[in-house]
């Protein structure tokens, strides 16, 4: 019989700064500054506020992230989601709703990308890109 | 339903109401020549700019390859899209779709499945510089 999914729950009156890195699946309800390593599943609730480089196999996005995502396998947006950030994964679902910013690539091939460039430390990035382009 | 929608000129940026079955008007800013109908593609298309004040549908054995795509009511991908879009509305990614580009639109929904090989998405952006025009019309 498997064993049942242990969750590490990272509550909502908790500040962490620095790095985490979990095997299996983590919750975060309060606040978060750093880089997440995580073999399993990342869910970011509604309450809590990421300003992160995550490195996960599935990250589910509830609430507010700041710094790049990078999942081999799934990134889930919810309609409350907040993003900025690029992103790099297998599947991406984006609930309508969700705010979004960054660079995005996703399916098969997004894999070869991440496993050549780790992510960074969320920077401040150039919002208009298409609008410099277009005005010359 | 009102028989008149709020439509943008994707020219000189002006706002004006026109009749909803219309499928084409003139802008009574600059007088140039808008498409407001859905433009539908079905096959593959490869043009410099493709604009209109209604949707962008791309079926799904529709291609299209362009450097600006500004739809104001939205976009719907199921097939191939490369290009740089701006919406005022709904830009949805369908399950087998696949996109190479930018976006920047007020909403935005993937569906699970999708391939998107490169691109900057700002979501919500006022693209347009108006509100989202497809929930105003709703």
């Amino acid at each position: 019989m498997p064993e049942p999914t242990q969750t590490t729950v990272i509550g909502p009156d908790t500040k962490i700064k620095g790095e985490m890195s979990f095997d299996n699946t983590a919750r975060i309800l309060g606040q978060f500054e750093g880089k997440i390593v995580a073999k399993g599943e990342l869910q970011i609730a509604d309450t809590a506020a990421c300003r992160a480089a995550v490195e996960a196999g599935k990250v589910l996005v509830d609430g507010l992230v700041d710094g790049n995502i990078t999942a081999r396998e799934r990134v889930e947006l919810t309609a409350r989601a907040k993003m900025k950030g690029d992103l790099v994964a297998s599947k991406l679902v984006v609930a309508e709703g969700a705010s979004f910013v960054g660079h995005v690539t996703v399916g098969p091939d997004a894999k070869a990308g991440m496993d050549a460039k780790p992510p960074a430390v969320a920077e401040a990035k150039p919002e208009q890109p298409m609008a410099a382009r277009r005005g010359g | 339903m009102s028989a008149l929608r709020t439509i943008q000129c994707y020219h000189c940026r002006r706002r004006f109401e026109a009749p909803r079955r219309a499928l084409s008007t003139s802008c009574p800013g600059c007088s140039k020549p808008l498409v407001v109908e859905d433009v539908v593609i079905k096959t593959a298309h490869s043009v410099r700019k493709i604009q209109t004040c209604g949707r962008l549908i791309v079926q799904k054995k529709g291609r299209v390859m362009a450097g600006i795509i500004e739809a104001h009511a939205g976009v719907e991908v199921e097939g191939i899209l490369e290009g740089n879009v701006v919406s005022g509305g709904l830009v949805r990614i369908g399950p087998k779709a696949q996109w190479k580009g930018d976006c920047r639109a007020p909403r935005l929904a993937v569906e699970l499945g999708a391939c998107i090989a490169r691109g900057f998405f700002s979501v919500p952006e006022d693209a347009l510089g108006v509100s989202d025009l497809a929930a105003e019309a709703e």
